[in-house]
């Protein structure tokens, strides 16, 4: 079974830190996650993944994409985003882009930057 | 004899002509390496001027969903600038000129999560998903 790298825990750990009452039972399920597969594109990296205990869905729409956090990386001038796709109240897939620059073959990160004003609405 | 040597002979100055064209081509007579020329290739799989492994990213990746739109607009291509352009109306309406720019927009009926970096004005896409709002 595989596990997160550091930088895709990192990542979770940055998209679900905020106060929405959904965020709580998210970080619940950031640990009970399996890692189904991972893919690297060239132009970032798709990790899908599976909650492995029930009762932990969020209740709501049906597909919702949290998103809302970059991170300044060694030589690439715009930095990386991550997303998280929750499906069926559930985390389905973590995701990390470049900007117009290819995805770094090492990953270094210096800094973690949410966005100034992140939309939780998603999550209601 | 002379008629039937005469078509070999010709066959071989023939064949001897392509190797000499394909030895030119390959070494360049304009002093263009091989590996230029096999780069043209990759340039040509590259004429749209999109990057073909963001392409990979945005609609390769099933759970972004954006298969059915890439067929509806005819192509990845197709479907990527229409969702850039989407990007950019947007964000040239919300007066961001530079820095991270997210929103959601109609493209082709479809609601799709988007988000990129304004450079110089330019709205340049990071990923781009179908959004399930309204499902």
């Amino acid at each position: 079974m595989m596990d997160l790298l550091p930088f895709e825990l990192q990542a979770l750990a940055q998209l679900l830190t905020g106060d929405h009452p959904a965020l709580p039972k998210l970080r619940k399920q950031a640990r009970e996650l399996t890692v189904v597969s991972r893919e690297l594109t060239g132009a970032g990296f798709a990790v899908n993944l599976a909650v492995s205990k029930s009762g932990l869905a969020i209740p709501g729409a049906r597909r919702r994409i949290l998103s809302g956090v970059n991170a300044d990386v060694v030589n690439l001038r715009h930095g990386v985003g991550v997303a998280l796709l929750i499906e069926e109240g559930e985390m389905s897939m973590l995701e990390g882009f470049s900007y117009d620059e290819p995805w770094p073959s090492n990953l270094e990160v210096v800094a973690w930057r949410p966005d100034a004003a992140r939309n939780f609405s998603v999550l209601d | 004899m002379v008629l039937e040597s005469a078509p070999v002979s010709a066959g071989l100055t023939s064949i001897g002509t392509i190797l000499r064209n394909f030895w030119q081509w390959i070494v360049g007579g304009t002093g263009v390496s091989l590996f230029q020329r096999l780069g043209n290739c990759s340039d040509r799989a590259q004429s749209s001027g999109i990057d073909p492994n963001k392409l990979h990213h945005i609609f390769g990746l099933e759970k972004h969903q954006l298969g059915s739109l890439a067929e509806q607009m005819g192509s990845r291509e197709a479907a990527f600038n229409a969702i850039q352009a989407a990007g950019q109306s947007a964000a040239t309406a919300a007066n961001t000129t530079s820095g991270l720019f997210e929103t959601v927009a109609k493209v082709g009926g479809m609601d799709v999560w988007m988000r990129g970096y304004v450079i110089e004005g330019v709205f340049r896409l990071g990923s781009a998903s179908a959004s399930g709002i309204g499902e």
